[in-house]
């Protein structure tokens, strides 16, 4: 249940992001993060061009942002979660996986969840960071790899200081 | 009386490459022949002989032990024991040939049932590898939506199947499929671009949608398949014989078999490139040759690492593919490439497929190898007529629309179907056996053989090939609708067929002749030809066969004269290009002389014949009494009155074709037609008057060798004349003014 919580509230994480990012791929949010969720190893792996019998198209192979941001959420969230169960000791991953989830939701919706402890100055320069390099990592060019890292801070610092 | 004309350009229209029967199935069919040819030498080479020669070990020792006539020392003798013998080793291998040809044909089953399965398991395997999935309408409505326009616009019998990877960002697409059942794959890029760029996405869909509207998925999957059956079930077995058996001769097959893979590949990726560039014109049907579809091609992936390198690919360059949407032409000609892929498979299947043939009816045939020789032959032109025939009438059609489209000459077709056949017959399966031995070192009996075989080779491509363009230019004036248009191409290649057997037939036996006349050296090759092909040319000219087929090329460029010059009308010839416009008029009326012509010039060359031919006889009869004429007497006699018609039937070709000119060589044997069976008469009737006898057997040998000796004497200089016959001042179907 708290799985699938976390899993929506990803996904919708990510779609806001997608419409700064990649604003053409709103229209096909839905069917790219299934398809990232059927197999996420696919959505990040190298294509090599091959001249296909019968096939056609134009320029070389674009990237399609929507996984890399599925991918990029999802791992800095996952990093957060760590990060906040080794601070807080016994009960900490229930304590902090709550927490997360409600720095989400609020990313999602300031309204819903008013009272929530927000990142510290130090912990959003370090998702920062981790959300650039992992995006480039996943080959998202320089400028939209700033672009994701910097909505995704302003996400998560809008959501603390609501 | 030659009309005057405005000399007015060619139609700016493109012409329609869909108009014309397509090559496609003809070429599929020629790498399907290289294939099994490739596949039989393979075989023939790999599989176990062990039982083939301890039969013939035995059938030897019986031919020796045969009482059959001695020689003597006579050649009647010499031939009778020749022929005993012969049969006693024919009908003793017979049996273990037979099974060995069987096995041969299991192979090829094999191979033909592994590429079946290939064919089979291709779209399942395409699909994995593409991690494709279907594209439900809640996916992207908008995309499923248009794709369905797309396809009912396209004219598709039904709609393919919508398939799509959302995680691969190029903006591709690719068909596949199966017997009739299609799908059409988009990567996730190419939707993505549906909401940016929608006329980059239709054009596109348009050109994958074209490869369903041309029927290309089936030819070209199976062309993949066939390929990919004849590495894994012949090649690949090579391969493992080449390791792990004592075959020592396996080395020197190795460069043979090796040039085989390379033959084959190159003509299956030349079938796939060729399905480009179809696919684009038809997708620039809607926007035109400056249209989106240009434009993207521009876009597209180029295979870099210049020609050498694209010679693999599936793809023609962006370049080429954006000339052939502007400029439509190319596909309306056939390249030396294209006619060295013809003469190729020719070349390499010929000597198997006769030997298959041969070894499997061996015992049952009588024919002295004739059936084996003509059935090659036959299945070896309904390819060649295919191909090679079917890209001159497109051609031709080209310069009557356009007359600067003209080819400056034919003789580059005919030299790239000799320069394959050579190179085709030098891979094979029967010059990789020398049965007989030679008194010259192999490379040398080769270059001499296959030097004196491509000279008479390239001369009668070359002479079949301006038949064909006579008569396709001829009858494309008498076809102003697609339906005609159809009916003539059919009934001028099944013609261009009947003179094509007999064709590759002779050529293929001259080839056996100059190599059996190698053996006894350089000069004796060259001479020993030359008298094999003048006297076999002798023997045939009294043959009836000859007569009928001179009576089937003449009589179908004649018959077109028969036909009535269309009307002018809206629809007139409108089916030969892509944009609309109006119909075509013939413009030309330069052949409304030509039956006269010919038939004054026969009469008066009889009349000269019998002007000449009387008195002689007379003479003849007068000087020389019947009782004192020796048999040596009668048979001079008779050759010179049937040379003396042969030669004023030369002279008659020759005043009647003048300096050359359009349908020099149709007006030559029409001429030796009409004057041929007149001379004969006044010759049999001459005979007649002066008491000899009119057999029925005498009368036709003596027509067939007027006729046939006329004919070909007009014909001799035809492959050497000028072509084209010269510029004409505009194209002769024009736009109707």
């Amino acid at each position: 249940m708290a799985d699938d919580t976390l899993h929506d509230l990803i996904r919708d994480l990510s779609r806001s992001l997608i419409v700064s990012v990649a604003p053409e791929e709103v229209r096909l949010f839905g069917p790219l993060s299934a398809a990232y969720y059927r197999d996420p190893a696919a959505a990040t792996r190298a294509r090599k061009e091959r001249d296909e019998v019968l096939g056609f198209g134009v320029e070389a192979a674009a990237v399609i942002a929507t996984p890399i941001v599925l991918s990029v959420v999802t791992d800095v969230v996952r990093h957060l979660t760590q990060r906040l169960v080794a601070d807080a000791g016994e009960h900490g991953a229930q304590v902090a996986e709550r927490g997360v989830q409600a720095l989400l939701q609020r990313a999602r919706s300031p309204e819903a969840v008013p009272s929530v402890p927000g990142l510290t100055e130090a912990q959003l320069r370090e998702v920062r960071e981790r959300a650039y390099e992992k995006a480039r990592e996943l080959r998202l060019s320089d400028a939209r790899s700033a672009l994701l890292a910097d909505a995704l801070v302003g996400s998560l610092s809008a959501s603390s200081t609501a | 009386m030659r009309r005057q004309h405005a000399d007015a350009g060619p139609d700016p229209r493109r012409p329609d490459p869909f108009a014309f029967p397509s090559d496609t199935d003809f070429r599929f069919g020629l790498l399907v022949v290289a294939v099994l040819s490739a596949t039989f030498f393979i075989y023939d080479v790999i599989l176990p002989n062990g039982a083939l020669v301890s039969t013939y070990r035995l059938c030897l020792s019986q031919v020796l032990a045969t009482n059959g006539p001695q020689p003597t020392g006579s050649l009647g003798d010499i031939a009778a024991s020749g022929s005993a013998r012969a049969q006693v080793l024919n009908s003793c291998r017979a049996r273990a040939e037979r099974s060995r040809v069987g096995e041969e044909l299991l192979a090829l089953i094999g191979v033909a049932g592994l590429a079946g399965a290939i064919y089979a398991v291709l779209p399942v395997w395409r699909r994995r590898r593409g991690g494709y999935v279907d594209m439900v309408p809640s996916d992207a409505p908008e995309v499923v939506a248009e794709v369905e326009r797309l396809a009912d616009t396209a004219g598709l019998r039904s709609r393919p199947r919508i398939l799509w990877n959302p995680l691969n960002g190029s903006a591709a697409a690719i068909v596949f499929g199966a017997l009739g059942r299609y799908q059409l794959a988009l990567s996730g890029g190419l939707v993505i671009r549906f909401y940016e760029d929608p006329e980059v996405f239709r054009a596109v869909l348009r050109h994958e949608l074209a490869h369903i509207r041309n029927g290309d998925i089936d030819k070209t999957y199976l062309t993949v398949a066939v390929w990919y059956a004849f590495a894994a079930g012949a090649l690949l077995p090579f391969g493992v014989s080449m390791a792990f058996f004592d075959h020592s001769f396996l080395a020197d097959m190795f460069w043979r078999i090796a040039g085989l893979g390379v033959v084959v590949y190159l003509i299956r990726n030349s079938v796939l490139r060729a399905r480009e560039s179809y696919a684009d014109v038809r997708a620039s049907f809607e926007d035109g040759p400056a249209g989106i579809m240009s434009r993207i091609i521009g876009q597209s992936a180029v295979v870099r690492g210049g020609s050498w390198r694209r010679l693999w690919a599936v793809h023609p360059s962006p370049a080429e593919r954006q000339r052939t949407i502007t400029d439509t032409a190319s596909l309306f000609r056939l390249t030396f490439w294209d006619a060295g892929a013809v003469g190729l498979t020719i070349g390499l299947a010929f000597p198997n497929l006769e030997l298959t043939i041969g070894l499997g009816t061996l015992g049952f045939d009588r024919s002295g190898g004739v059936i084996s020789h003509g059935l090659a032959a036959l299945l070896l032109s309904v390819l060649l007529v295919g191909v090679v025939g079917s890209a001159v009438w497109r051609s031709a059609f080209l310069s009557l629309i356009d007359d600067r489209r003209r080819p400056a000459s034919l003789l580059p077709i005919a030299l790239g179907v000799t320069a394959g056949a050579v190179l085709g017959h030098v891979l094979s399966f029967s010059s990789s056996v020398d049965v007989l031995g030679s008194a010259l070192p192999s490379l040398a009996r080769i270059a001499i053989v296959e030097s004196v075989w491509a000279v008479v080779f390239t001369l009668g491509t070359l002479g079949l090939v301006r038949w064909i363009w006579a008569a396709a230019e001829t009858w494309l004036r008498r076809a102003p609708t697609a339906r005609s248009l159809g009916r003539a191409m059919t009934a001028g290649l099944v013609a261009a067929m009947v003179l094509c057997v007999p064709w590759i037939g002779a050529m293929f036996l001259v080839r056996d002749l100059v190599e059996f006349a190698a053996n006894g050296g350089a000069l004796a090759t060259v001479g020993i030809a030359v008298a094999v092909v003048g006297l076999g040319s002798l023997a045939v000219l009294a043959t009836p066969a000859l007569t009928m087929l001179i009576c089937v090329s003449t009589g179908f460029l004649v018959a077109a004269r028969l036909v009535p010059r269309p009307a002018v009308t809206d629809e007139a010839w409108r089916y030969g290009f892509i944009e609309n416009g109006p119909g075509l008029q013939d413009r030309d009326g330069t052949q409304s002389s030509m039956f006269r012509r010919a038939i004054v010039a026969a009469l008066i060359g009889v009349a000269i014949y019998t002007v000449v031919m009387l008195p002689a006889a007379a003479s003849w009869h007068l000087l020389k009494p019947r009782a004192a004429r020796s048999d040596t007497d009668v048979i001079t006699y008779y050759v010179m009155l049937v040379a003396l018609a042969v030669l004023i039937q030369g002279y008659v070709a020759a005043a009647i074709t003048g300096g050359g000119g359009r349908f020099a060589g149709l007006r030559a044997v029409l001429g030796a037609l009409i004057a041929g069976p007149g001379m004969s008469a006044v010759l049999l009737l001459t005979n007649l008057a002066f008491g000899g006898g009119l057999d029925a057997g005498f009368a036709l040998q003596t027509v067939c060798l007027v006729v046939n000796g006329g004919a070909l004497l007009a014909l001799l200089a035809l492959p050497l004349a000028r072509f084209p016959p010269g510029r004409r001042s505009g194209p002769v179907l024009q736009a109707q003014t």
